[in-house]
């Protein structure tokens, strides 16, 4: 649900203000198949590759990915450490919402993601770190409608 | 920011010196010696250019209305030159399916100065000449700074930003007035930092050099009304990160304008414009379409 927030700044109320409700989208593509990769990366190692799903195309607001990762053998990848990262490269920002992404391994090499905010249209990459057991990173990008 | 304070929108001429009363509400006409002002401006999301230039209407949910006053002071300086401050404040609402939020607070502060070395119709055979300059500093909140999840207060580009410029004027049979200005903006380097920790994300980012133009044709009415249209093109270099230049990151824009501007006294006059974001020859952009109004008081 929505909820209706207003905030109105004064010309000489120097602090800033906001309101409003954030909510999650729906939904995670339960088990990320190669097949149904909406990208698939080579890290910058080249060590893995990373195939990235997702229930819904990317929009402004919240969004859920999951990462199916493997070694150039194809062989699925646990144990990784992951963390991502909203950027938008042509403005140099990345995303203020960021803070409440969170990475949670499952099994098999898949890696749910959850609460990725694009908080508006454009280009935008999923800055994507590795920092165990092998320091690396992939960066999908979008274009955010 | 620089481009709005040292150019604004068209604006109001008078047939005694449309050189120097068109194209800012804040500049200071031949007679006045300061003028302080606010102004009011809103304007509504159509769409985006991606990097490719290729156009997208806003998604069906989403969408974005900015809202900014400006509070505006200009002085004069040494007869030829005049110097000014605009303080904004900027809002926005932003939504998107199960989302909407609103923020807001102080933007970035720029300054502005202007050196008319020759007035419009000053000379027979010349333009009027102006040299520009500005300088923005990073007040507001930078868009990854910012507390709500889309952004919506996130009020300034995080950076220091400076301007040089010159502007080209002439007034033709007391009525028709042309502007044809030229603006270089540079911002400087800016450290990012991630808010995750885990991500270690740490960069200098800089924007791109931009290269503006700004075309104008007015037309002044003997009462000392005036109307005019605008035209602005913008595009800047790749954007850097870590010196780097970012491939396909230019930010391309061009703007549609049409401002009339009306005295009421010799102190106080009013002025308003509406413009376009045009969805061609853009690039990086999220296009909008909104207005302004301004009011200006100047003391003699």
């Amino acid at each position: 649900m929505t909820r209706r927030a207003s905030c109105f700044t004064l010309f000489l109320v120097l602090a800033a203000c906001g309101s409003g409700e954030a909510e999650p989208d729906a939904g995670f593509v339960a088990s990320c198949m190669k097949s149904e990769a909406l990208q698939t990366l080579t890290s910058q190692t080249g060590i893995y590759t990373f195939y990235l799903c997702t229930a819904a195309a990317p929009a402004v607001g919240f969004n859920n990915f999951t990462y199916l990762v493997t070694d150039q053998s194809g062989a699925p990848q646990d144990g990784l450490t992951l963390a991502v990262q909203p950027w938008m490269p042509y403005m140099g920002h990345g995303s203020p919402g960021n803070g409440d992404a969170t990475v949670t391994p499952t099994d098999a090499g898949q890696y749910q993601i959850s609460n990725v905010v694009f908080q508006m249209a454009g280009e935008w990459q999923l800055r994507t770190t590795v920092s165990a057991p092998t320091p690396d990173s992939a960066n999908p990008q979008f274009n955010i409608n | 920011m620089i481009w709005t304070s040292l150019q604004g929108n068209a604006a109001l001429a008078q047939a005694c010196c449309a050189g120097g009363a068109a194209y800012q509400p804040a500049r200071l006409k031949l007679h006045e010696d300061w003028l302080v002002g606010v102004s009011f401006q809103g304007s509504d999301e159509l769409g985006h250019a991606d990097l490719t230039g290729t156009y997208h209407p806003r998604a069906p949910g989403t969408g974005e209305q900015d809202y900014t006053e400006n509070l505006l002071a200009t002085v004069r300086l040494l007869e030829r030159g005049q110097v000014g401050l605009t303080v904004p404040f900027d809002e926005s609402n932003r939504y998107a399916p199960g989302l909407q939020q609103f923020g807001g607070g102080i933007g970035d502060l720029s300054l502005s100065a202007r050196w008319d070395f020759l007035y419009s119709n000053e000379s027979a055979h010349f333009p009027g000449v102006a040299l520009l300059g500005g300088v923005t500093f990073p007040t507001g909140v930078p868009p990854e700074s910012a507390s709500l999840p889309l952004g919506a207060n996130s009020t300034g580009l995080g950076a220091w930003q400076a301007a040089a410029g010159l502007a080209l004027e002439r007034t033709f049979f007391d009525r028709v007035v042309l502007n044809a200005t030229a603006l270089v903006t540079q911002g400087f380097p800016r450290h990012v930092t991630s808010l995750d920790e885990q991500v270690a994300l740490s960069v200098n980012e800089q924007l791109g050099t931009q290269f503006s133009g700004l075309f104008a044709a007015g037309w002044i009415f003997p009462d000392e009304a005036a109307v005019a249209a605008t035209f602005t093109y913008s595009d800047s270099l790749d954007t850097r990160l870590n010196g780097v230049a970012v491939p396909m990151s230019e930010i391309q824009i061009n703007t549609l304008g049409v401002a009339g501007g009306f005295p009421i006294t010799d102190e106080w006059r009013l002025q308003a414009t509406a413009f376009w974001d045009l969805p061609v020859l853009s690039r990086n952009h999220i296009d909008s379409i909104g207005g302004s109004f301004t009011v200006i008081r100047a003391f003699l």
